[in-house]
């Protein structure tokens, strides 16, 4: 005779979750004429500014470049980064007030300014990524919902290994990252709605913030602060020392003029 | 009779065991906390977490990182950032650029340059504000529109749902706990993504009368193919804002900083010609190095205005 012992206590509790998260937002409704008149405001957005704007060859493209991009925004933000140096280099060059040697150093110093922070934004990216990875489960365990998800995931990563172990590489089955599972299987772990779309959009969030944690630190804090400063330093010397070689040229070509 | 104690095992012959072992790597897996009713080791119990402190063992354990996490405003923030990309990291920027680079930069040592470091905080701060409004302001109704449009063209197309079979319906119904099968509503909806929803959905059709183990492995992929694709879309959707409204923000940064470094931080940078105009006649020593010290300000400061890539 086989008894397991298994207390019930989490199903009870996450049915009762479910029901106070219910019950909660029943009770918040004090807003819900803004709300829905905002709403109706972001559906004519989409229908008339976003559709015209989004619907075109690019955007398909994009699609098919970063389809298989574990972490697409990184890549947004770095191009997003390149047209604004670029505006600021155009700027650079077009100023009148200043003299034409300092023109082409301070924007050379500014391209060369965002390719370092790229690079540094790149690598620090990657590096965390296992790091954040943990934390990630962390994070989606603190909930049942997402305890129960994340099991879920495991459970069917192990199943998928298990039957990759006997086939071809190109018949193999690729594993389920937590987002896509989310959205394939959720349902079946989280019954109530609002949940799983809360749940669907923190592991989400939590995914971005990563590259948008790393690439803002990068550019906006760390490169500023540390990066800047040295650069003008080198900026201001290679000039001081070009006016230098140009004084001590000038009096060998007024000799030979004489 | 066999008993499977799933999660404590309360008799004492383990504990003896444990007190006796001296391995200290066993006592040290055994002082971890069970999080989510896990087993650590699947070979030994854990004793040291009985039940009655079940919950504060859980409590204790957390590690800074996890308190950071297990907050309401922490949930906030992923909600936020899993909504709205660009605001997310304008947002971040506004915390980085607005807060904590000012306090830096006015905090480091050396007095020589103290205007210069108080114009620089100011900069840093306006343009930090500037760029999470305006993002904000934009990006916002932006991203719901898009959702909005999104959710439509994912939906069945109307001709697709007449092909399906009762068997099939009721299969779809059972598998998504009794919700009935959504059609587009919108008739100018996103095409780019509803052709290819409109593909996965011919393609699983097609299924059901395949029976061939490679020829199915082979739709199966075309259709995880698409379903990325349809994924890539719904993020380049939602951060090429970020693209599009680089240019007109950083323009509104460099129109605006200066109105908002004289009104808000009651900062005002001398100007290149007002120092050129000085009047020339009184040229004493002391003022020559006054006039120096101004034109020095001007090239230093023009040079410290770059603040790295995204200001």
């Amino acid at each position: 005779m086989n008894i397991t012992v298994n207390s019930s206590y989490k199903l009870n509790n996450n049915y009762n979750n479910i029901k106070n998260s219910r019950q909660n937002n029943q009770k918040n409704q004090s807003f819900t004429g803004i709300s829905s008149a905002y709403d109706g405001f972001c559906n004519q957005v989409g229908v008339h500014v976003c559709r015209p704007v989004f619907n075109n060859r690019l955007i398909d493209k994009l699609g098919y470049l970063f389809r298989n991009s574990e972490n697409a925004i990184k890549h947004f933000l770095a191009v997003g980064s390149a047209i604004t140096s670029g505006m600021y280099v155009k700027q650079t060059l077009s100023n009148k007030d200043m003299d034409k040697d300092r023109k082409k150093t301070l924007a050379a110093n500014q391209a060369f300014t965002f390719i370092i922070s790229t690079i540094m934004a790149y690598t620090l990216d990657s590096k965390i990524k296992d790091w954040w990875k943990k934390k990630h489960e962390q994070y989606l365990k603190l909930s049942p919902e997402g305890c129960a998800v994340w099991d879920g995931m495991v459970k069917k990563n192990a199943e998928i290994a298990e039957k990759n172990k006997n086939l071809a590489k190109e018949l193999q089955q690729p594993k389920w990252s937590i987002d896509d599972y989310i959205d394939k299987f959720g349902k079946n772990h989280v019954m109530d709605e609002d949940a799983l779309a809360k749940l669907k959009i923190r592991s989400k969030g939590f995914g971005a913030l990563r590259s948008i944690l790393v690439f803002g630190f990068i550019y906006r804090f760390f490169v500023p602060l540390v990066v800047v400063k040295p650069t003008n330093w080198l900026c201001n010397w290679y000039l001081e020392n070009k006016k230098k070689n140009e004084a001590a040229k000038q009096p060998v070509e007024t000799n030979k003029a004489a | 009779m066999n008993i499977q104690p799933i999660n404590y095992n309360f008799t004492r012959k383990k504990r003896l065991s444990r007190e006796y072992d001296p391995a200290p790597s066993n006592r040290l897996k055994d002082n971890n906390a069970e999080v989510c009713g896990q087993k650590n080791d699947k070979n030994e119990y854990n004793v040291n977490f009985s039940g009655g402190l079940h919950n504060r063992s859980e409590a204790a354990a957390k590690s800074f990182m996890e308190k950071i996490m297990d907050n309401r405003a922490f949930d906030w923030l992923t909600g936020f950032s899993g909504k709205h990309n660009v605001a997310a990291s304008s947002l971040i920027g506004l915390f980085l650029a607005g807060g904590l680079r000012p306090a830096i930069t006015i905090s480091l040592p050396g007095k020589k340059d103290k205007e210069d470091k108080i114009y620089a905080a100011g900069h840093s701060m306006a343009s930090g504000l500037i760029g999470f409004g305006f993002s904000t302001l934009i990006t916002t109704p932006l991203d719901s529109g898009i959702n909005y449009i999104f959710k439509d063209a994912k939906k069945m197309r109307q001709q697709d749902y007449d092909k399906l079979s009762k068997e099939e319906i009721a299969e779809y119904m059972r598998k998504n706990n009794g919700e009935p099968i959504q059609i587009r509503k919108l008739k100018k909806g996103l095409t780019i993504v509803s052709d290819k929803v409109d593909e996965i959905n011919a393609l699983k059709h097609q299924l059901s009368s395949v029976t061939d183990f490679v020829e199915r492995g082979k739709i199966y992929d075309k259709i995880r193919n698409l379903e990325k694709v349809v994924k890539g879309i719904e993020t380049s959707m939602h951060n090429v804002t970020e693209w599009v409204i680089a240019i007109p923000r950083a323009a509104l940064t460099i129109a605006l900083i200066p109105p908002i470094l004289k009104y808000v931080f009651h900062l005002e940078k001398q100007s290149k010609k007002t120092v050129m105009k000085q009047p020339q006649q009184n040229q004493t020593p002391q003022n020559q190095e006054d006039n120096l010290q101004a034109d020095r300000f001007f090239v230093t400061t023009s040079m410290n205005d770059f603040m790295g890539g995204v200001k």
